[in-house]
């Protein structure tokens, strides 16, 4: 017994040893940048200026700026639209509907269809955004696609500016909740189905009663991987508007880039990105919350 | 047997964590490094780059083993600076020599970004050749100077001779009023697709201020910064005023489309594209803007000369001496982390020197070469030089881009009609207080 138990300590030392450089190397590369954030974002650092010498601490300054400030309230508000409507809405159902519909189709249709979506997704979101710059400006291929029936050009950008990011993002990142969804509908054993079948459940009750609990996991999995990338969503926003026109897609990353790098205001980006790291974290605590009680 | 386990394991965790820590110390550069100095500038400018070329060939003849790289930072107006500045931040990436914008030299300067030359100029004997007024633009607060001034420049109105022929205008044209402006702007909007083109929007930041608002605010009667009692003027009815011309161009359809006019790429496709074409009636921009046009530009021209010429924005009720215009300019600055200090000075003597600083059509800084002829034959250049009589500096401290991209932001907004004038004043002003702090504002 008590050889056992001194195996068992060795053992921990051992697996406590092994685990030592993947440790340290999440403390220094993770969790270092973190608490960096964390000391910055009370501080007045600045890229120029004299406060790029003389960096002081400052307290809530920055936070007490930042609540202060409209821009800030509106790009809250632009964030959780666009996280709302081309994450947690858009890519989530589209993905799911496409996975669905996929689901026991003949294999060279799934292919086709899948190829075609996972090309948005595998296109670096740099070239998204200039393909769609293209496609949505005054004379682009969707004004001139409308102009058959009549339509006056329209400036999508400039008039729909956050619909438009926010169908650019649903069909960029589509594809990753539909390979998610893939893989969990395939897991989904064929017996449950056939029995419900023979129970008499019609196609909807199928969906309700059946896969959906069944996937729930992975939904929820799903949920937090696109949420966390979306709310980080920089280089398409930046590329197709760059915050505008106006600050009608300013959202926190663009915000935070613009006090940072064109205020040269280092400490009140931070302060600003510690606020999205929270969101973040939260809305990922929620996720992980429903699924457990439910 | 079971101790050297242990000693084993321990063994691998000490290696493979000295190795990380191995990881993070950079090695310097060896020594034939010391052989060459490296310039960054601002790209695409091919004038620079030109002039670069000549000023590196004088100068490795005459220094042996020397060499001279010339960088270019690919970059708009609006991130140049940022991107200069993070280079100049660390020891390893700091160049020898920086395109710095008088702008934002101040700033960079009480950062302990730049290296004070004061000693250097004064022992110079070139340095007396330089307008006294442009020297005194690449001072730091603190009184030293840190850049060598390598052009100056002026903003005025270009305008297309041959469209305003066709619809019956003067010319030359000699506006005397703003009113006199958007009259001529209205009576060519249906000729042109670009009435009248001026930069408003964030993303050509400083370029909307200084080419476009200060241009507007400073032929007012107001301010934007109280030099006696130092604090920055909210809410002054020459801002309103500002505004209001900016907003009435963007009603009446006088600007560009905005779908591509508030983007950074605009002043590109202004200058190299729509500009040649014909397609623009007034252009109120710098007068570098010919040089895109000239046979080494990004947009050779040869037949703008006919086409195009150059008048003095005026005052808005022709107040004052009846012109305004705002000057800036460029220099060569010294980051203090650079590895050749004294290299990097010799060069920039050799390519400040009366022979070979030649900017492309950037007015220059020394008297010397403004009295050559070769410089007085540059089109218009004799005209562009007289704007200088009558310029202003901006009042680049501390807190000028945090004030210069709350007007960029009034602009945009009033530009895409997202704010009235009226709004878009009031929003700068809470702005600003909440920026700098309400000690420095008053209204």
């Amino acid at each position: 017994m008590s050889k056992k138990k001194s195996l068992n300590g060795n053992m921990y030392l051992k697996t406590f040893l092994f685990g030592l450089p993947s440790i340290i190397l999440l403390l220094l590369f993770v969790l270092g940048p973190i608490i960096m954030t964390f000391y910055y974002s009370f501080t007045n650092m600045a890229l120029t200026g004299a406060a790029a010498s003389n960096t002081q601490f400052v307290g809530f300054d920055n936070f007490v700026r930042m609540f202060q400030d409209p821009s800030f309230k509106t790009s809250v508000l632009n964030t959780i639209i666009f996280l709302i409507a081309s994450a947690v809405i858009g890519q989530q159902i589209v993905g799911f509907l496409v996975a669905y519909l996929m689901k026991q189709k003949a294999r060279p249709f799934r292919r086709i269809i899948g190829i075609l979506i996972l090309a948005g997704w595998i296109t670096p979101e740099i070239v998204v955004a200039f393909v769609w710059f293209a496609y949505l400006s005054d004379q682009g291929t969707l004004n001139i696609m409308l102009g058959f029936f009549g339509v006056e050009p329209i400036a999508w950008l400039l008039n729909f500016p956050l619909i438009s990011v926010i169908f650019v993002n649903i069909w960029h990142g589509a594809a990753f909740s539909m390979l998610m969804y893939q893989a969990a509908l395939d897991d989904i054993p064929q017996e449950v189905e056939e029995a419900s079948r023979i129970d008499g459940a019609n196609a909807w009750q199928r969906l309700w009663r059946i896969t959906l609990p069944i996937i729930k996991g992975s939904a929820v999995t799903n949920m937090v991987l696109v949420t966390l990338q979306t709310l980080g969503v920089f280089t398409l926003i930046y590329a197709l508007t760059g915050g505008g026109p106006g600050e009608k897609t300013t959202t926190l990353p663009i915000f935070m880039y613009d006090q940072a790098f064109v205020n040269y205001q280092l400490g009140y980006g931070t302060a600003i990105s510690l606020v999205l790291l929270l969101i973040g974290i939260t809305l990922s605590l929620i996720y992980i919350r429903f699924l457990k009680t439910e | 047997m079971k101790f050297s386990k242990k000693f084993l394991i321990l063994l691998t965790v000490l290696i493979s964590t000295i190795s990380l820590v191995a990881c993070s110390g950079g090695e310097k550069d060896d020594a034939s490094s010391d052989k060459t100095i490296e310039v960054v500038y601002k790209s695409p400018d091919d004038s620079f780059k030109a002039w670069m070329e000549e000023a590196k060939k004088d100068f490795e003849e005459s220094n042996e083993g020397i060499n001279v790289k010339i960088t270019p930072i690919d970059s708009n107006e609006g991130n140049y600076p940022n991107k200069t500045i993070l280079m100049m931040k660390s020891d390893d990436t700091a160049p020898d020599i920086v395109m710095e914008d008088s702008e934002g030299l101040k700033a960079d300067a009480a950062a302990g970004y730049l290296e004070p030359i004061t000693s250097k100029v004064e022992n110079w004997e070139d340095w007396k050749h330089f307008y006294d007024p442009v020297k005194n633009g690449v001072k730091g607060e603190d009184g030293k100077t840190y850049g060598v001034p390598i052009s100056t420049d002026v903003r005025g109105l270009w305008y297309n001779k041959t469209v305003f022929k066709e619809a019956g205008l003067d010319v030359p044209w000699n506006p005397k009023t703003w009113d006199d402006v958007l009259e001529a702007a209205k009576t060519i909007k249906d000729d042109v697709k670009v009435p009248i083109w001026m930069n408003s929007g964030k993303a050509m930041g400083e370029g909307t201020t200084m080419q476009t608002f200060l241009m507007l605010l400073y032929g007012t009667d107001s301010k934007l910064y109280n030099d006696e009692t130092g604090k920055w003027v909210l809410g002054s009815e020459g801002f309103l005023d500002s505004l209001e011309f900016i907003d009435e161009v963007h009603s009446n359809d006088l600007g560009p489309s905005l779908s591509w006019g508030i983007t950074g790429q605009a002043g590109a496709k202004i200058s190299t594209e729509l500009m040649p074409k014909g397609e623009v009636g007034i252009a109120l921009d710098g007068n570098w803007m010919s040089g895109n046009w000239l046979e080494s530009g990004n947009s050779p021209w040869p037949e703008w000369k006919e086409n195009i010429d150059i008048t003095a924005m005026p005052t808005q009720n022709g107040q004052a001496n009846g012109k305004v215009t705002v000057s800036g300019g460029w220099t060569l600055a010294i980051p203090s982390k650079a590895d050749n200090k004294d290299l990097a000075w010799e060069f920039i003597k050799t390519a400040t020197s009366k022979e070979n600083l030649r900017y492309g059509t950037a007015l220059t800084p020394r008297k010397d070469i403004a009295e050559l002829e070769d410089y007085q034959q540059l089109t218009y250049q004799q005209k562009i030089t007289d704007f200088l009589d009558f310029t202003h500096y901006r009042p680049t401290y501390d807190s000028y881009p945090l004030v210069s991209s709350n007007i960029q932001k009034a602009v945009e907004a009033v530009t895409t009609d997202t704010l009235s004038p009226k709004e878009a004043m009031e929003q700068f002003k809470e702005d600003v207080k909440r920026d700098v702090g309400e000690e420095k504002v008053e209204e």
